[in-house]
């Protein structure tokens, strides 16, 4: 079995063993989720032409699955390492460094995959429908487990540089702005023209709204769908490449 | 050279000074020849410069200047080939505690390519005698069976050359002469073993030679009873206040049977041919000059005293005593 694939088995079942490691990480958008619910659900009915007819929580679900999977977690995972000394066994072993930061990323792949399932499976509990049907929920949570992945670039890379514990824990807060600075509560054109601006250069916006796209409409826009996997890839090369970058600086 | 298992000229380690800080050399030209299958030590204080030097060795650490070959290969241009050859244990015995200890060796064993990795895992399991808690998370696991663990997965590829860097630091007695036991037992088969520690005794009991390391250099180098016998065949430490050290050492001077004498923080070390058939004429000459040491302690020299010769202070607490006259005048 080649290194890539078993540190990639050794980071997936860090995810079986430390559910303590995911769980906590679903619990905010979650909250969120039912929080928004409870106090626009009425303001927004099914009628409201941006809904199509479909009630608000399938509106707003593609935003708890972009922040369910946005986490730290490889990042700390990595700090960890770092911390009690296991990268530099690691390091040691005659091995290609960045599989390293693959095996890790495999990782955030799996937990990707199970925590959109659970998101989709609370959304669907509150009455969201996926309008594409089988390839829609196919496709959700692929694109949500894939945004995971190229998101996890940023914390590894910041775990690397920095080296330290607290630092790569608070980098979860980088997502905030990200994520809040979208379409996530309304459509584009219902926001300020300011917040339109950002919105619009935000590229976590267009993932939010591909992934609304498949919820709300049962056609499938492939305009759309094509510019969400071209954001998850662009921002999977950046970041990905930036922590492998880190790792190759890490020694110096 | 080419035949060295552990080869180096040099060798320095420099860190950029930040904020208009000074550069600082952690190590400062370390030169080694270490043979195939010797146990070398790399004795010092803590902050000497040992643990930079086995991680340039290791291929860890860029090396700032100098030139280093291990197992033949060169560190600086063929780090994946040094890599092959070596075991690595470093220091705190850093190891992913969420895995079982097989799990570990298993992982380790498939990053070298050792062919049937779960086999060789059962095999060294058994060897450190860690076969009952092989399938407990390593986090359950007690310092001294961390540490036969880290030995284990330094070895799953058959090194020739293995890097311990400070193997029974925060280690019990026994689970100390265990991990000495399975060095010895690693180096018999054929291993050449570059083992760094503070401990003297360590040193003494395991290394065929030791390189003495103090402020990133090798200070003196030789076999523990080499160095010793270069310091006389008794070693006598008079505890004395500071004010007194000064004279007292004036006092010896030309006394017979004297090989040298040393001030240490806490007095005199006096190195001497029978140490005691001198005591006596050490506290006479003491007492004509208005001294009166606290304590006369009569010890062979230990490697200790080796540090102290060679860098006027001592590594960690004396030696064992072989006589101890309290208040003697």
């Amino acid at each position: 079995m080649n290194e890539t694939l078993l540190l990639a088995r050794r980071a997936v079942r860090e995810v079986w063993r430390l559910p303590a490691a995911t769980l906590p990480a679903l619990f905010i958008p979650l909250f969120f989720l039912v929080v928004n619910l409870g106090q626009v659900s009425k303001t927004f009915p099914r009628q409201t032409p941006f809904l199509h007819g479909q009630p608000y929580v399938a509106f707003a679900l593609p935003v708890s699955l972009v922040f369910a999977v946005s986490s730290a977690t490889s990042g700390l995972a990595m700090v960890t390492d770092i911390d009690i000394g296991y990268l530099d066994k690691l390091l040691a072993a005659p091995i290609r460094r960045t599989a390293l930061i693959w095996g890790r990323l495999a990782a955030d792949l799996v937990r990707g995959l199970l925590v959109s399932v659970l998101v989709l499976a609370v959304g669907f509990a509150f009455g969201a429908r996926v309008q594409t049907g089988v390839i829609g929920v196919v496709l959700l949570v692929v694109l949500s487990a894939a945004w995971g992945v190229a998101y996890a670039g940023i914390a590894i890379g910041i775990a690397l540089t920095t080296k330290n514990v607290q630092t790569t824990n608070a980098s979860f807060i980088i997502f905030f702005p990200l994520l809040f600075l979208t379409p996530n509560f309304v459509p584009f054109n219902l926001l300020s023209p300011t917040l339109r601006v950002v919105a619009r250069a935000n590229p976590v916006s267009y993932v939010i709204t591909g992934e609304r796209d498949l919820l709300l409409d049962p056609t499938l826009h492939w305009g759309s769908l094509l510019a969400t996997i071209a954001i998850i890839a662009g921002t999977g090369v950046i970041l990905t490449g930036l922590s492998l970058r880190a790792l190759s600086r890490f020694a110096d | 050279m080419s035949d060295d298992a552990i080869w180096a000229q040099g060798l320095v380690k420099r860190y950029q000074g930040r904020r208009g800080r000074p550069d600082t050399d952690a190590v400062r030209g370390v030169d080694l020849a270490i043979p195939p299958g010797e146990i070398f030590g790399f004795l010092g204080p803590n902050g000497a410069g040992k643990t930079t030097t086995v991680r340039m060795l290791c291929t860890l650490l860029p090396i700032s200047a100098g030139e280093a070959r291990v197992a033949g290969v060169d560190v600086r241009h063929d780090p994946a080939g040094v890599r092959r050859n070596i075991g690595v244990a470093l220091q705190e015995a850093g190891l992913d505690p969420t895995q079982t200890g097989r799990e570990l060796l298993t992982l380790q064993a498939g990053l070298y390519r050792v062919p049937d990795p779960s086999g060789r895992a059962g095999q060294l399991l058994e060897l450190v005698g860690l076969l009952d808690a092989a399938d407990r998370p390593v986090g359950t696991y007690s310092g001294g069976m961390k540490r036969r663990l880290d030995l284990a997965s330094a070895l799953v590829h058959r090194p020739t050359v293995l890097f311990l860097d400070e193997p029974t630091t925060g280690l019990d007695p026994a689970s100390r002469a265990t991990v000495w036991d399975e060095v010895r037992r690693i180096n018999a088969e054929g291993t050449t073993v570059f083992l760094t520690t503070q401990y003297l005794e360590e040193a003494d009991q395991l290394c065929a030679r030791v390189a003495i390391v103090d402020d990133g250099r090798i200070v003196v180098q030789g076999s523990p009873a080499q160095l010793k016998a270069g310091l006389g065949a008794d070693a006598v430490t008079l505890g004395l206040a500071d004010e007194d050290r000064d004279r007292a050492a004036a006092a010896l001077r030309g006394m017979t049977g004297l090989d040298h004498v040393v001030l240490d923080e806490h007095g005199l070390a006096v190195y001497v041919g029978h140490g005691a058939a001198a005591i006596p004429e050490i506290v006479r000459r003491l007492e004509e000059v208005g001294v009166r040491p606290a304590t006369v302690q009569l010890a062979r020299p230990t490697l200790d005293d080796v540090f102290l010769d060679a860098t006027g202070r001592r590594i960690e607490g004396r030696g064992t005593s072989d006589a101890t006259i309290e208040g003697a005048a």
